[in-house]
Order: C-alpha cells, then sequence, then structure tokens
C-alpha cells in the first residue's frame, strides 16, 4: 500500500479529475446566462410567459429536436417563484394536438381547400380592396384578442389605422374587461392597476368581488394563502353568487342575489362614512365627488338613452346625502346579505391598522352596471385613503395574458391610441400622424363600432368583411343564435387566423395558419403591468405564421407596405415593439426597451431610466409624481389630479327571474379550461380532468325539480335552450334559484341562452346574469 | 501499469462500496413489489411529461377523499399495503390546482407531443461510481421520500441506506439553469 | 478525511480572484481550470469541515456556482464526531 500522503494525493488527483470529467461532459452547451443550462439530455431551457391567463407567471420551456417538450416554474420569475396551475404545467401538449391548422384554406362551393400562402394572402388582399372599392373604407374590420401579441396588436391597429383609414378594431378584452377599463378611466383618468402582485404579501384583508380567485388564477390565490399561512389573522372574504373554492379558503362569506353588488358596495361606504372611518385628509386634498347620468339603459338592440357619461361635480355633502339610502339593513334587503355581515366587512375596510386589497375580474366587469360597480369598490379604497402603497389597494385581474398589454396598452379598441391616446382628441391623432407618418385628416377622428356593435352590422350586412385573429367570437358572443343568422344571411367576407379548427373557423371563407405561443417573437403584458418578452423556441408546423406576420402581408399586398418595413420575423417583433414603445415613452406608460426585456423577467411600467414601478400615483414609487406632491392621480389633471368618488346608484337588471323563467343564469369558466377550450380540450389530460360543461344547480332546487347530480336538465332561455348534465354538490355550488355554466365546450354552448345586454359605458355584455328555467328530460 | 489499474479500482470499489450498488445488484420485482420498469410505466401513465403533476388516479370528490394529506402527507400512512404516494413539495395550499382528477379515459382530438422522459436510470462514469439524478430537483428536494427506507418502493431504495447530503456523491446529470433549482 | 472534487462556475471577470482566494485556504486547492469553471479540490478532517468549505467557496464572490463531483467518505467513519451521522 502507498503511504499516506501519496494515497491521499491520489484521491485529489481522482477528485480532480473526476471534475474535469464532468465538466468535460457539460461544458460544451453550457454558458452563464440565466437561461443557459447544462444539460446531456438535449434539452435546452429558455423562459418564458404561459400562453393562457392574464397573470403572467413564468415558465422555463424545455426544447428538443426542435419540440417542446417540457415546462417548469420558472424560480426566478416573480410572479409566481416557479410555482404553476394545472394549465400551465400542460402547456407543451396545447401545441401538438393532431389537427392543428398547418396550411391555409379557402372556402370554395362550401368546401374548405387547401392553398398556398401566397395564394391565400393575395385573394384576402384583393377581396379587402374591392370591399372598400365598393363599400368605402369603413367596409371592413379586425377582431383579436387579449392574446394578441403587443406586435400583433400594433400592427393591427397601425394596418387598419393607418392604412385602410378606419378605427374598425375591436378585440376580445371588450367582451372581458372594458368595463375595468372604463372603471379605471372614470375614477383615476389612466387606465389600469396602481398597485401590483407585491400587495398580495403585504396587504391584512383581501377581499373577492364575485371572484373565484382559487380557480381562476390559482397561482395568485396560492401567494395569496402563503401569506395568510405566515400571517393567520389575516382575512378572506368572499363575496359571491356561489360557493366555490375559493369560498373553501376564505374566512367570511357574502352570499348575495346577482347585480346587487351594487348595494353592497354602497352600504360600506355608508358604514365607513358614518362611522367616521373616512381618511379627511386624503379625500379633501386627492379626491373629487361626482354625479353621472343615471338613466342609462342597458344597450339592448332597438333601444337608446342619454350619454352615460354625462356627469357633474358635486360634494361630499351631496354624497352622505346620496349614501343616506345605503343602510346595511336597506342592503340585506336587496342582497339577501345579513346587514351584519356587511357592516363587518365595511369594519374591516375601515380599521386604519389594517391593509386591504379588494380583487374582482369577470363578475364585476360582465356587468351592466360594469363601470358603476368598478367605481363603487374604488370609492371605498379612496375614502379610506387605502390606494396606492404597499398592502393597500383595489386589484382588477384579467382573463387574457395581454388584455393589459395589447388591449389596453397598445389600444386595439375602436377609441384607442397607443399610450393611453385617443382617436378622439386632436393631439392625440396630430401625434398619430407624425408616429405613422400619414397625413392627419386620412385618420378618422370618431370611434366606429364596439363589438357588440361590429358583430350586429356583421350580421345586418352593413359591415362586409373582416379578419379575425387569436379568438373564438362564435363562442364568446351573447346571444349566438341571432349572430348566426344574420351572417349566415348576409355572407359577409371572413377571414379567420387561428391555430385549430373552432367555431368560428366554421363560419370563415378563408382560414390562415397562426403560429403560436414559443412558435415566434413576441411580448405579452400581464395584469400587474409587468411586459414580458419571449424569444422564438421551435418552428411553427407547415406555412403557419405569427399574425403579425399575417397582418403585415395583407397590409403589403393592399399597397401599405411602408407601414412595416421590417423583413424578417425578428425584425418585425423588435420593429414593432421599439416603435409602440415611442408611444409610450413620457405617457406614464414607459414600457421597458426590448433589451431590457429580453434581460429580465419582465418589467412594470413605467420604467424610467430602467426602473420598474411598483405602485403608482405614490410619492417615492411613480416617478411622475413630483417630489412634494405626496399623492397625485395624474391621470386627471382637468380635475387637479384627483381621482372621483362617484355616486352610483343600485338599479335592478334588465332580466330578471320571473314566474316563466324563474332561475338566474351564470356563465363561466373552470380551473382545467381556458376560455373557450380551443387549447386545453386537446390536452389529453385537461380534457378527460373536465371532458364536459354541466349545469351548476343548488341541492335544494334539484330536489324540487326531481333531478340528481348526473341527470340530464334542459336549460332554457327566452333566446335558446341546451341540455346539460346537472352538478349537484360538486366543486360549486349555487344560490338557491340560480344556475351555473361554463363555457369551455363549443358544442355546448351557453351563449345561446344569455342576453346581450351591456354596460352602456364599456359597452361589455352581461354574462352573469339572464332569466332561465330548468326542466327534467 | 497493471498494478496501478488494479489499485485504482480497488480503491474504488472500497471508497464507493457502501454508497452505491453495482447495476447488476438492483432489486427484482417480486410479487408483492413493483420493478423499477413497472413503477415508471405507472409513472409515466399518468402524467403530460416527467415533470408535469401527475393526475390523480382515484375518485376524489365521489369518493369523498377530498383530503389529501389524509393519505399524501409525508409519514401520514404507516400501512406497508396501502400505497399512496408522499407529497415530494411544498404544500401549495390546493393540491387540485395542479392535480386533476381522472374523469374519463376518452381524448377530444389526439395529441402528438413528444415528452420529455427523464431516462430510467442515472449515469455512472464508471460501472462502480454512484450515479448522477436522472431527475429534476425542482419540488422533489427530498430524496428520502422516494429512496430511503421502507416508504420508498424497493426498487428505487438506495442499497447503502442514509448518509446526509445525498447530494455531495449523487450530482444532478441535467444541470438545470437556476430558475428551475 | 474527506477528499471533495468540485467545479466552481464562475463570473468571466471574477475567474483570477476567485484562484487566489481559493489559494489562500490551505484546505483549498485549484487543480484546473476549463473557460470560466475551476476544478477545485479540498482535503479536510471532517464531514462538517468539508461541507464548511464547500459552502465557502460557494459563497465566493464571484462563484456562480459550487457542484461537488466526487467525495471520498472511506475514512470519515474513523474521524470524530462523524460517526453518528454515518
Amino acid at each position: 500500500m502507498a503511504s499516506t500522503e501519496s494515497r491521499r494525493e491520489f484521491l485529489k488527483r481522482t477528485a480532480a479529475a473526476w471534475s474535469a470529467a464532468v465538466l468535460g461532459g457539460l461544458a460544451s452547451s453550457c454558458s452563464t446566462e440565466a437561461g443557459a443550462i447544462l444539460d446531456d439530455d438535449g434539452v435546452a431551457w429558455s423562459k418564458a410567459p404561459c400562453r393562457f391567463c392574464g397573470t403572467g407567471c413564468g415558465v422555463m420551456v424545455g426544447v428538443r429536436d426542435g419540440k417542446v417538450v417540457a415546462v417548469a416554474g420558472d424560480r426566478q420569475n416573480p410572479v409566481n417563484l416557479g410555482l404553476l396551475c394545472v394549465k400551465g404545467y400542460h402547456l407543451p401538449g396545447i401545441l401538438y394536438a393532431k389537427d392543428r391548422l398547418t396550411r391555409p384554406l379557402v372556402r370554395r362551393n362550401g368546401k374548405l381547400e387547401e392553398v398556398s400562402m401566397d395564394e391565400a394572402l393575395d385573394l384576402v388582399a384583393s377581396k379587402f380592396k374591392q370591399l372598400i372599392d365598393e363599400h368605402g373604407k369603413g367596409a371592413i374590420a379586425v377582431y383579436g384578442s387579449g392574446q394578441w401579441t403587443i406586435q400583433d396588436g400594433y400592427a393591427a391597429s397601425k394596418w387598419i389605422r393607418a392604412g385602410v383609414g378606419n378605427n374598425n378594431i375591436e378585440a376580445n378584452a371588450r367582451l372581458c374587461m372594458a368595463s375595468a377599463v372604463t372603471g379605471f378611466l372614470t375614477t383615476f383618468g389612466k387606465d389600469e392597476p396602481m398597485g401590483c402582485y407585491d400587495d398580495f404579501d403585504l396587504a391584512d384583508v383581501f377581499v373577492f368581488w364575485g371572484n373565484n380567485m382559487a380557480e381562476m388564477h390559482p397561482v395568485l390565490f396560492s401567494r395569496i394563502r402563503a401569506r395568510k399561512q405566515k400571517v393567520p389573522q389575516v382575512v378572506l372574504v368572499d363575496i359571491a353568487t356561489r360557493r366555490t373554492r375559493t369560498t373553501e379558503g376564505s374566512d367570511l362569506f357574502l352570499e348575495f342575489k346577482p347585480h346587487t353588488d351594487l348595494a353592497i358596495a354602497n352600504a360600506i361606504a355608508h358604514e365607513i362614512v358614518n362611522n367616521g372611518w373616512v381618511d379627511e385628509e386624503f379625500v379633501r386634498r386627492h379626491c373629487v365627488f361626482k354625479r353621472g347620468e343615471e338613466n342609462i339603459g342597458y344597450g339592448l338592440r332597438g333601444t337608446s338613452a342619454p350619454n352615460p357619461m354625462r356627469n357633474e361635480i358635486t360634494s361630499f355633502a351631496a354624497y352622505r346625502r346620496f349614501l343616506e339610502k345605503y343602510t346595511p339593513e336597506y342592503a340585506e334587503n336587496v342582497s339577501g346579505v345579513p346587514a351584519a355581515k356587511i357592516r363587518q366587512v365595511a369594519a374591516l375596510y375601515g380599521d386604519p391598522n389594517k391593509k386591504v386589497v379588494s380583487l374582482w375580474c369577470m363578475g364585476m366587469n360582465q356587468h351592466t352596471r360594469g363601470t358603476w360597480i368598478n367605481n363603487l369598490v374604488y370609492n371605498i379604497h379612496l375614502l379610506t385613503g387605502k390606494i396606492s402603497e404597499p398592502g393597500n389597494g383595489p386589484f382588477s385581474l384579467t382573463g387574457q395574458p395581454s388584455a393589459c398589454g395589447t388591449v389596453r396598452e397598445v389600444g386595439t379598441l375602436t377609441h384607442a391610441l397607443p399610450g393611453g391616446r385617443r382617436v378622439d382628441n386632436p393631439e392625440h391623432r396630430a401625434f398619430a400622424a407624425k408616429m405613422w407618418d400619414v397625413p392627419v385628416e386620412s385618420l378618422p377622428a370618431k370611434p366606429s363600432m364596439h363589438t357588440i356593435a361590429m358583430f350586429r352590422n356583421l350580421a345586418t350586412g352593413k359591415l362586409k368583411g373582416i379578419i379575425i385573429q387569436v379568438t373564438n367570437p362564435m363562442v364568446t358572443l351573447p346571444d349566438l343564435n341571432w349572430f348566426k343568422k344574420g351572417i349566415a344571411e348576409h355572407k359577409p367576407f371572413i377571414v379567420v387566423c387561428d391555430v385549430y379548427p373552432t367555431a368560428t373557423t366554421e363560419i370563415a371563407d378563408v382560414i390562415l395558419p397562426a403560429a403560436m405561443w414559443v412558435e415566434r417573437e413576441a411580448c405579452f403584458g400581464n395584469s400587474e403591468r409587468r411586459t414580458q418578452q419571449w424569444d422564438k423556441l421551435v418552428d411553427p408546423p407547415g406555412e403557419a405564421r405569427p399574425d403579425s406576420w399575417i397582418t403585415i402581408e395583407i397590409a403589403r399586398r393592399m399597397g401599405y407596405g411602408k407601414l412595416f418595413p421590417w423583413k424578417t420575423e425578428e425584425e418585425q417583433a423588435r420593429g414593432l415593439y421599439e416603435e409602440y414603445r415611442q408611444w409610450t415613452l413620457g405617457a406614464g406608460k414607459d414600457v421597458a426597451s426590448y433589451d431590457d426585456l429580453r434581460r429580465n423577467r419582465g418589467l412594470r411600467w413605467p420604467v424610467v431610466n430602467g426602473r420598474e414601478t411598483r405602485w403608482r400615483y405614490r410619492e417615492g414609487y411613480d416617478p411622475y409624481v413630483k417630489p412634494g406632491e405626496g399623492i397625485s392621480f395624474y391621470g386627471n389633471k382637468k380635475l387637479g389630479n384627483r381621482a372621483v368618488i362617484w355616486q352610483r346608484p343600485y338599479q335592478p337588471p334588465p332580466e330578471s327571474p320571473d314566474d316563466e323563467y324563474p332561475f338566474w343564469l351564470t356563465t363561466g369558466r373552470v380551473l382545467e379550461h381556458w376560455h373557450t377550450g380551443t387549447m386545453t380540450r386537446r390536452v389529453k389530460q385537461l380534457y378527460q380532468a373536465m371532458p364536459e360543461p354541466f349545469v351548476e344547480i343548488h341541492p335544494e332546487d334539484a330536489r324540487e325539480l326531481g333531478v340528481s347530480d348526473g341527470a340530464l336538465v334542459k336549460v332554457v332561455s327566452r333566446r335558446g335552450e341546451l341540455t346539460l348534465k346537472a352538478s349537484v354538490r360538486g366543486r360549486g355550488v349555487p344560490q338557491r334559484g340560480l344556475v351555473f355554466i361554463p363555457f369551455f365546450d363549443e358544442s355546448k354552448l351557453p351563449n345561446l341562452l344569455t342576453l346581450d345586454a351591456h354596460c352602456p359605458i364599456s359597452k361589455q355584455p352581461d354574462y352573469k346574469k339572464c332569466a332561465v328555467r330548468l326542466e327534467k328530460v | 501499469m497493471s498494478r496501478a489499474i488494479a489499485i485504482f479500482a480497488a480503491l474504488l470499489a472500497g471508497l464507493l462500496a457502501g454508497c452505491s450498488a453495482p447495476a447488476q445488484d438492483q432489486q427484482q420485482a417480486t410479487e408483492t413489489e413493483p420493478s423499477r420498469a413497472e413503477l415508471l410505466a405507472a409513472r409515466r401513465a399518468l402524467r403530460l411529461y416527467d415533470g408535469a403533476p401527475p393526475v390523480i388516479p382515484h375518485g376524489v370528490e365521489s369518493l369523498g377523499r377530498e383530503n389529501c394529506a389524509n393519505c399524501h402527507e409525508p409519514g401520514a400512512l404507516d400501512n406497508p399495503d396501502r400505497i399512496a404516494p408522499p407529497r415530494t413539495h411544498p404544500a401549495w395550499g390546493d393540491c387540485r390546482q395542479c392535480h386533476v382528477e381522472r374523469k374519463t379515459t376518452e381524448v377530444f382530438v389526439e395529441n402528438e407531443v413528444t415528452p420529455l422522459w427523464w431516462p430510467a436510470r442515472g449515469l455512472r462514469q464508471t460501472p462502480i461510481s454512484p450515479p448522477l439524478i436522472p431527475h429534476h430537483i425542482q419540488n422533489r428536494e427530498n430524496c428520502a421520500l422516494c429512496h430511503i427506507g421502507a416508504q420508498a418502493p424497493a426498487a428505487l431504495r438506495a442499497a447503502h441506506g442514509y448518509r446526509p447530503e445525498c447530494r455531495q456523491c449523487h450530482a444532478a446529470m441535467q444541470r438545470t439553469p437556476a430558475a428551475l433549482d | 478525511m474527506p477528499v471533495s472534487g468540485l467545479v466552481l462556475m464562475c463570473q468571466e471577470a471574477a475567474v483570477d480572484a476567485v484562484r487566489r482566494r481559493v489559494a489562500g485556504r490551505p484546505e483549498a486547492e485549484v487543480r484546473g481550470r476549463q473557460g470560466n469553471h475551476l476544478i477545485v479540490v479540498t482535503d479536510t478532517a471532517t464531514l462538517e469541515e468539508d461541507r464548511a468549505c464547500v459552502d465557502w467557496l460557494a459563497a465566493l464572490p464571484g462563484v456562480l456556482s459550487a457542484w461537488v463531483t466526487f467525495t471520498n467518505i472511506e475514512d470519515v467513519a474513523t474521524a470524530p464526531g462523524a460517526a453518528a451521522r454515518t
């Protein structure tokens, strides 16, 4: 045996050789970048935001041999710190279902035929030109969604406004968060939340307003649960019309009759004012009081009403008088929620030592008084001064990955221009003309059609052609039968860009295959103002291309090529973003540079001098608030940088249950499926977990009807009918007299039943309330 | 020269005998103990890819088994006849936001996804060296749950019993970026 | 008396500085370099010291990761205080 000394030296040589061998085997694929990996399995990992909801979780995407083979939660992304929900974990499956659209299809004599991308694009461009020649500039429109990347939305907006010369651009977000936008604008003069997800780690009280966050934003709900676990005295309050997993996780449940949240919010304000919980100094310095037009109707077909935006400045005294009626007892009478519970919640809001976050999504937005209920929740935060500071604030959640980043920030709604600008503002139009290098006269000054009007015009023959990208209106429009019939009768020219066959490709004359998610390079913007970028990681199948590329190619063929000087897809991704960014700088919406986005897990705007903003409107956090101002709601310059406390009354909804149709119908989502289910239903694990929609019925109602769990029930409204299996004591239990149906299955459409009534200010339909009857099958 | 090789081999063998079982010594399947191949097949049947949360292979709502922790909390079940894999990651409040039931065996549309499957075994630099860890560590930081003691399936159990610092000898084969660690 | 082999992944600019710091620690020794990776061998009396040394290396400024690829624990059982842990 060798001496101890040489034996130890031998061991050290072995140790070193071992390290070198291991290193040698791995060093080739190694770099020190954050996204790099040492991996002998041939898998390369890169960052991307999740494709689904507005939370914007970071995922690490594993790619091998040109395919996405796995994902994992991104621990470096502050949104989710490595956690995903079941949909996020199943992202690889959404790219590879067998019926992926890979070639352009043109309908000829009722049959879809494959053509080349060139031929399809030529056909679309020439048909659009012909329609414009025959019927004028307003003959065609573009409809997208919050699934549009920032680049897609900007390209579409530039094409239709600066190229075609109309404002016929809308997005599914109109059906999803338009009321949140008008709520923000009417109260603060500027869209989007002042706070951010950091508030969820800091608040003492969380109030969910009609929001099943446990299923719809599960990763954020986990963050709130973690807060509660750490600080057990944290209180979660669920204000809802049905018991859900969110109720299970909450400490206090207020079950209210649909639409009566208006009365509850005013009653909470009543208690705050009457108990002296108002932050007088804050209200005096930073708020004004207003009263708006109250006879605003419900936007139903064939009805008209005064301008819902009309308003006047009032006073705290007038507001007090307005609130007098809204005692907790009044609210109990209207809503069914015991007055004591309303007082309890008011006391939580009113306690100066408790930080409170209010959260909502579709419950408040899909509401014929959507703008009003948004205003009323802001009132509570403004009265108590609990806003724009760590742990305190109202937070509007979003359902689509870039509803904020694209639809709201880029402005893909008829009235909107990037950076919070508007087409009906001459200065903003002048800026647009300069940015786009077109004569200012060529930019129309009037918003044209909101989404419902756009599809009503399509169904009545007034609108001749449309291109629909990344969304599925033939599932999501309310009162679908009416639209379907009209479209079949008037046969407008319909182009649909999508990744799978959907209910909407069924009505298309031309189908263009789209690249999705990491098949292209782009950006999304999430609910907390965080813009996130990802690189192209795999090739799209066949001839599929990014929506922005398709828009640009159509624009070129229509003679607007000058607007889009970028050639390759990479140049387009960067070029579209950097041009868009110029609109945001100095406008309070400064998004980060493309290079900064590439390097980071997203940054929250306004990003000034490379620094993101966590709390807007507050000195020390928001670079737009000048030293000494403390708080400045600078969206409302004309009101002296003050936010508005609105007098918004409770008014009943347009259709309520009656003898003939005795039940409320409310619609929504489930954990497993996202939006219209076109992606998630194609993933085995998700489909098998939730194979079909159901009608959720209260056990007592089910007993009276004589149906048990799983029995077939026909749901009938004045507009249509639908037969589904009953869910009794499932994961959600509605209140008596209310049924719930999820909308993910295009073969079982609750929108055959719904009403197209909408908020007259936001034009967002109310999918949460109409009257139905149930029949045992 | 040949003597040097012999010493090297003897040294390494002596050095590592206690901390790794040579490949041929892996436990064989018995009537009660599934083999490694069977375990992996069962594992894969419940997942879209390795690293994805497994679906729940039993009824939940229908069986009133809504308290997952009763069976899946590490150490919750002592009965060796009950196979309920312990949770390998921190509890995030609601198990069912990642783990969903399988209510049907049908599919809506066939899917051609090519999943990432981790290798069945960790690579060994030499036949007698400790195997590298063939899977990601994220959400499975506690090696003991699957590899140490009576609770671990025999086919995955370490032959050398518990030693501190598993990762001192067993390095991760897939060196993941910090975002995944 | 554990002997361990490690790979230190360093920031490019810090490799030389890390080398100098390691050279100042008697139980650790740099045995090679590949790009921004240093191959380090440690020779300590007990597992605790081995662990402490690895932690020290991992915490050095400029070190992105310290990866233990090899540990000889043959003699560890005889080291004082270590027996109970094996």
